[in-house]
């Protein structure tokens, strides 16, 4: 059983000089961090980063060309079975057994960490209370709805007291309340003292969630730090956003002309316009809408939003568009 | 992948989990079209086609029928459930789960010989 071992000093998850090459093609080269006890860390970055070879030496599925990956201490090359006790996984798809009901899935799940039958039982029972799902115990998953589903493949996930918990985009294609209550959760295990490792696209929840965030990119570690270190360090992104009473394609043109404007780009009905020298950008789109007898509604300089870090650090192109959480 | 030494704790952590994934393919799989197909009524249609036609008592063909049947449903679990997960997307259960790969198999292979036995 994991918890049962004492973890000592060691980091929940430790990751030195980690490579691995497919063929002639390096898909994580040379990454290290460490994710502290308890720590919700996310894991970012664009499609082909690297970040599911990363989660799937790190889960065990496959094993490293180079370097090392551990959880509290137990190498994964050498010894991924102790490390496989101590962790659980929420895959992206919610692979929940359809045949099965949710409490058999439960059940099942236990046995596969080695979990006693009556502590299982018993953590199950526990599982269906905190995630509403007590009058779905004996319906077949096929049955069940998405969020319920993905709600019991968390449940899953946390029927062996997992000391690390693999979350893969938990909150994808879920409606709002869903997500909510699944980011309520999150939280809650968190307070919990559950490290958990969150991979996603959604930069908003991971602004709203971990305590730090690795960026990668090509295979490489970009940045690790809090989300406001990461937004602070870069403000020089300096962004003006404004509206106006009544624009036309040929104003948004010139305001693309004017000196130390870099880019225009709309959002929603507002325009975001990326800038090296705010104060004066400021002064030129005010001198810009009385030529032009514009009247701006709406005038903002936003702090830049993870997302917008996440662009200027990975370089992919087009503007950031809007996030949500800053 | 093996991942660490087989110490004898481990090697009883490894059969139970080879028993309870045994288990499960046992309630889930045996049940499923392909095993049902290829193991009860593709049997019995071979059956009926050698049978039919030839002299002597259908209770001489009896034994052949279910020994028949038995090979194909049996031997059908573990090729059956292995696609069926892997596209439920379920087989990534046992790639994290503490349980080496060998072991695994085992389990799917003990369900097809308990569901013949």
């Amino acid at each position: 059983m994991p918890g049962v071992e004492p973890m000592g000093s060691h980091a929940a998850v430790s990751v030195q000089g980690l490579v691995k090459r497919y063929g002639a093609m390096t898909a994580v080269d040379g990454i290290s961090f460490e994710v502290e006890q308890g720590e919700l860390f996310g894991f970012l970055g664009p499609n082909g980063a690297g970040k599911t070879t990363t989660v799937n030496i790190l889960t065990g599925v496959s094993l490293p060309t180079s370097g090392s990956a551990s959880i509290h201490g137990h190498d994964l090359a050498k010894d991924s079975f102790r490390a496989r006790e101590m962790i659980n996984v929420v895959p992206e798809v919610s692979n929940a057994y359809v045949e099965y009901t949710a409490w058999k899935n439960l059940m099942f799940t236990a046995a596969l960490y080695g979990v006693p039958r009556g502590e299982a039982a018993h953590r199950a029972e526990e599982l269906l209370r905190t995630f509403g799902l007590e009058d779905k115990r004996n319906t077949k998953v096929k049955g069940f709805s998405q969020g319920m589903r993905r709600k019991l493949v968390i449940a899953m996930a946390l029927v062996n007291r997992p000391r690390v918990l693999f979350m893969d985009e938990p909150t994808t294609g879920l409606d709002v309340q869903s997500v909510i209550t699944i980011r309520e959760m999150i939280r809650d295990l968190h307070r919990q003292g559950v490290t958990i490792f969150l991979t996603t696209h959604n930069l908003a929840e991971a602004n709203v969630l971990c305590e730090r965030v690795a960026i990668v990119n090509r295979g490489k570690i970009i940045a690790v730090d809090t989300p406001e270190n990461l937004k602070r360090a870069a403000r020089r992104v300096q962004v003006l956003e404004v509206a106006f009473e009544r624009l036309e394609a040929r104003d948004e043109e010139g305001l693309s002309l004017i000196p130390g404007i870099r880019e225009v780009a709309g959002k929603g009905d507002k325009l975001r316009l990326v800038t090296d020298e705010l104060p004066a950008a400021i002064s030129a789109v005010n001198r810009f809408a009385e030529e032009r007898g514009l009247s701006i509604i709406h005038i903002n300089t936003p702090w830049p939003s993870l997302e917008d870090v996440f662009v200027e650090l990975t370089g992919i192109g087009g503007p950031a568009k809007g996030s949500g959480g800053r | 992948m093996t991942g660490g030494a087989l110490s004898p704790e481990r090697l009883g952590k490894e059969l139970r989990r080879a028993l309870v994934i045994a288990q499960k393919d046992i309630r889930i799989y045996c049940l499923k079209p392909p095993v049902l197909l290829f193991g009860l009524v593709f049997p019995f249609f071979l059956f009926l086609s050698f049978y039919i036609g030839k002299k002597g008592p259908i209770s001489e063909g009896i034994p052949g029928l279910v020994c028949i049947s038995l090979f194909f449903a049996s031997s059908n679990i573990a090729p059956a459930g292995m696609p069926y997960e892997r596209m439920a997307k379920t087989f990534s259960r046992y790639l994290t789960a503490p349980v080496s790969l060998g072991w695994m198999i085992l389990g799917k292979t003990l369900a097809g010989f308990v569901f013949g036995v």
